[in-house]
């Protein structure tokens, strides 16, 4: 199977290097690598791909330089690769324009999901559903209902716009820092201590098991993800 | 001579009426009432201490009238049988000396010695009953017996004086001799410099302060630092500085200046005497700060050689838990490998399945060494931030959940959202390692649960099963450092103990408590109680 999308990765590593071509080909995506930041910088520019894995831990720049270097120019989709505990580097990204992230040691199923909703969201496929189903949730737009193991499930106005929001950006990570902007319009200081709050009560809400979560996952230190699937 | 006899007059009468009234003088007695009556303690001292004097100088008064009473009874009585002018006078010296000894200034025993003189001349020379003298060697001997007891009168008031003085040093020796035993007993430099500044203010009674150097930092006080550099004294009535109201003292040994005494000396300096004493609880103090300083340095050196231990424990099990799953890493992926043809497909999923979950362990045990090296510097770097219990159990629960194996994990959340403050990372790990203590030890196909609930102040997390329990004998130690709780025979025994010490250490630096249930009957429990603050209210 091969499609056309193009991916450039910058990354060091040569084994991580291989094991990420070999699971993008066989997706049938084709793959350019880089070894430094520089270096992905100008493949950037000459190659002109679809999207982009950028390594944070680069040998020679940093990783946040070639990310705001790429997103002066586009809008292109970027994932960011870091290794774990390094929470607020993701973060930082996040907010400075990638569009999700991976952490290290990741498998081949996570690379694949990331990429998938990455270009979708950006491709500009998705428009405004009236509706949002799976498996058993089922969120009515138009006529501001959520139905969930067939029950109607009662959330309130900020609950409703919060759960819209990850649903309208399903598979994709939103920080705190982007909810707090998009529903409330201001930044805060209280630690994001509230929307922690709200969304474990919309968890309750809809999740069978909140310990256990189908819908609503956290992404520790970083923020909430919808799932897609 | 002639006024003299007025000014007898006068003496005799007033001596007279105050020997009949005594002590029990009614007026005096009802100014004490009334002064106890308004309840001012102070002005009651006062008064007290003013009527004290005021009796101390009716006593000495009441002394002389009955010495002088009794000599003159005694002479007049010795002349009647006959016994010369010459002697009685020396009753009178007698009498003198005694006013001397009886009374506290030399006014007593001066005018007393007058008066003496102007009786004997009175009552017991010729013409009597007259200040006139017939015969000329009597002025002689009245001169001669004034001479006399002026100089017993100078002589008794330099032994008093000589007494007094030996008294207060003798005071101020045993002051020293307790001070000096107050500093055996002391540690710590805190309580060194509060007994020194209370001894010193008692010896003194200057407002004293005690300032010692620390590192390298100057003294605010630009005097204080002088005296500590040149190790001399300056300040009040010195060379340097002399216009402080202070005096600095350095507080020196032979080798080395520690600080700094001021004397505040709003009443004066220190005499030459103090100052000696001064020196020598300084010498004191500076013992005492020696012998600290050698207790901090061996403390020093036996937590040091306790850091070089642990690190040397922990290399080696560093050594252990990464061979671990690297051996089984290393010897699926290689045998694959060489033999893929070869291996049939159900076999060669499965070492690839171990393969997977290797390295999921050495991805865990990464994150535990990594947090053991911090803990070992001596510090742990805790961010904390509140965060929802329920989030807590789902991010272990979700990083556990491709080992968990033929296990089950269940989760059981509070029936209210809580929060908690804690480093989620940190604590997050907590209840990985526990579950991971649980999929080793607690045999096959056991449940895991974890469960948090609000107990009081606390919140209580327990992560438990339904295996094998830990057997009694390791119950003890296991959340010490590298220790192997190996209760399942064979191999089992993954990641040393370092995963519990994990949990121990980065549970406390949070300020809770990590226990092992021991009411459980059947399999593991640990129970962690967390500091929790109120809810929060939506």
């Amino acid at each position: 199977m091969i499609n056309d999308i193009s991916v450039l990765v910058i990354e060091d590593d040569k084994s991580i290097q291989n094991f990420i071509r070999i699971t993008l080909k066989s997706k049938g995506y084709n793959s350019v690598f880089a070894d430094d930041g520089l270096t992905g910088i100008s493949y950037f520019y000459a190659n002109n791909p679809d999207i982009i894995l950028l390594d944070l831990g680069l040998p020679d720049i940093d990783g946040m330089e070639v990310l705001s270097q790429i997103r002066k120019e586009s809008d292109i989709p970027i994932i960011v690769v870091s290794a774990r505990g390094m929470e607020q580097e993701k973060v930082a990204a996040l907010d400075e324009g990638a569009d999700d992230y991976l952490t290290k040691p990741f498998h081949a199923g996570e690379l694949l999901a990331r990429i998938r909703v990455a270009l979708r969201h950006k491709s500009g496929m998705i428009k405004q559903e009236a509706a949002f189903e799976l498996d058993g949730f089922y969120m009515d737009f138009e006529k501001r209902r959520l139905i969930v193991r067939g029950e109607e499930v009662h959330v309130t106005p900020i609950e409703y716009k919060m759960l819209k929001l990850l649903v309208l950006n399903a598979g994709k990570v939103l920080t705190h820092h982007f909810i707090q902007n998009e529903i409330w319009g201001y930044d805060t200081n209280d630690d994001y201590q509230s929307i922690r709050v709200f969304m474990a009560n919309i968890r309750r809400k809809i999740e069978e098991d909140s310990a256990n979560p189908r819908f609503i996952i956290t992404e520790v230190g970083v923020g909430y993800r919808f799932t897609e699937n | 001579m002639i006024r003299s006899s007025a000014r007898f007059i006068f003496w005799h009468s007033i001596s007279r009426s105050h020997l009949d009234g005594g002590l029990k003088n009614y007026p005096v007695c009802a100014m004490l009432e009334e002064i106890k009556r308004e309840g001012s303690r102070r002005s009651f001292m006062e008064m007290k201490n003013r009527i004290f004097t005021g009796f101390g100088k009716l006593r000495s008064f009441g002394k002389i009238a009955v010495i002088w009473g009794l000599s003159t009874l005694f002479a007049t009585v010795l002349s009647h049988i006959g016994v010369r002018a010459e002697n009685l006078l020396l009753i009178y010296v007698v009498g003198v000396i005694l006013c001397s000894v009886e009374t506290r200034s030399m006014l007593w025993s001066i005018s007393s010695s007058i008066v003496f003189v102007f009786t004997f001349n009175f009552l017991l020379t010729s013409p009597r009953f007259t200040f006139q003298v017939d015969d000329p060697n009597y002025i002689i001997s009245l001169l001669i017996f004034i001479i006399v007891a002026f100089i017993a009168a100078s002589l008794t008031d330099k032994l008093q004086k000589q007494m007094n003085l030996d008294r207060e040093r003798a005071e101020i020796l045993l002051k020293l001799n307790t001070i000096g035993s107050g500093f055996l007993n002391l540690s710590g430099r805190q309580a060194v410099i509060s007994y020194s500044m209370k001894s010193l203010h008692n010896l003194t009674g200057k407002k004293t302060e005690l300032l010692l150097k620390m590192k390298d930092e100057r003294f605010s006080d630009q005097a204080a630092e002088w005296c500590f550099r040149n190790s001399t004294v300056c300040g009040y009535g010195e060379a340097q500085y002399g216009d402080r109201p202070c005096l600095y003292v350095p507080v020196c040994s032979l080798s080395k200046t520690y600080g700094v005494i001021i004397f505040w000396c709003s009443n004066g300096g220190l005499t030459k005497e103090e100052r000696m004493y001064v020196e020598m609880v300084i010498s004191q103090i500076t013992l005492v700060l020696e012998r600290e300083q050698l207790n901090e340095e061996k403390e020093e050196s036996g937590l040091q050689i306790e850091r070089e231990r642990l690190k040397s424990t922990l290399l080696r099990s560093i050594s252990h838990d990464l061979r671990t799953p690297l051996t089984g890493i290393a010897g699926n992926s290689n045998f694959l490998y060489e033999n893929y043809d070869l291996v049939d497909e159900e076999s060669a999923k499965s070492m690839l399945l171990d393969i997977s979950t290797e390295s999921e362990w050495l991805n865990s045990m990464v994150e535990n060494l990594l947090n053991m090296t911090r803990i070992q510097e001596g510090k742990l770097e805790i961010r904390k931030k509140r965060e929802v219990v329920d989030d807590l159990i789902s991010g272990a629960a979700a990083l556990v959940s491709k080992r968990l194996g033929d296990h089950t994990l269940k989760t059981v959340t509070p029936p209210e959202i809580e929060l908690i403050s804690v480093d989620a990372r940190l604590f997050t790990q907590v209840l990985v390692n526990l579950i991971d203590n649980g999929i080793r030890h607690s045999g096959d196909n056991t449940v895991i649960t974890v469960s948090a609930g609000a107990e009081g102040r606390n919140m209580v997390f327990t992560v438990s099963d339904n295996g094998t329990g830990i057997p009694e004998d390791k119950l003890d130690h296991i959340f010490d450092s590298f220790f192997t709780a190996a209760y399942r025979e064979g191999d089992r025994q993954r990641g040393a103990g370092l995963g519990l010490a994990i949990c121990k250490a980065i549970v406390e630096a949070h300020g809770g408590k990590i226990t092992i249930d021991q009411s459980w009957k059947k399999g593991t429990a640990f129970r962690i109680e967390m500091p929790m603050e109120e809810t929060y209210d939506q």
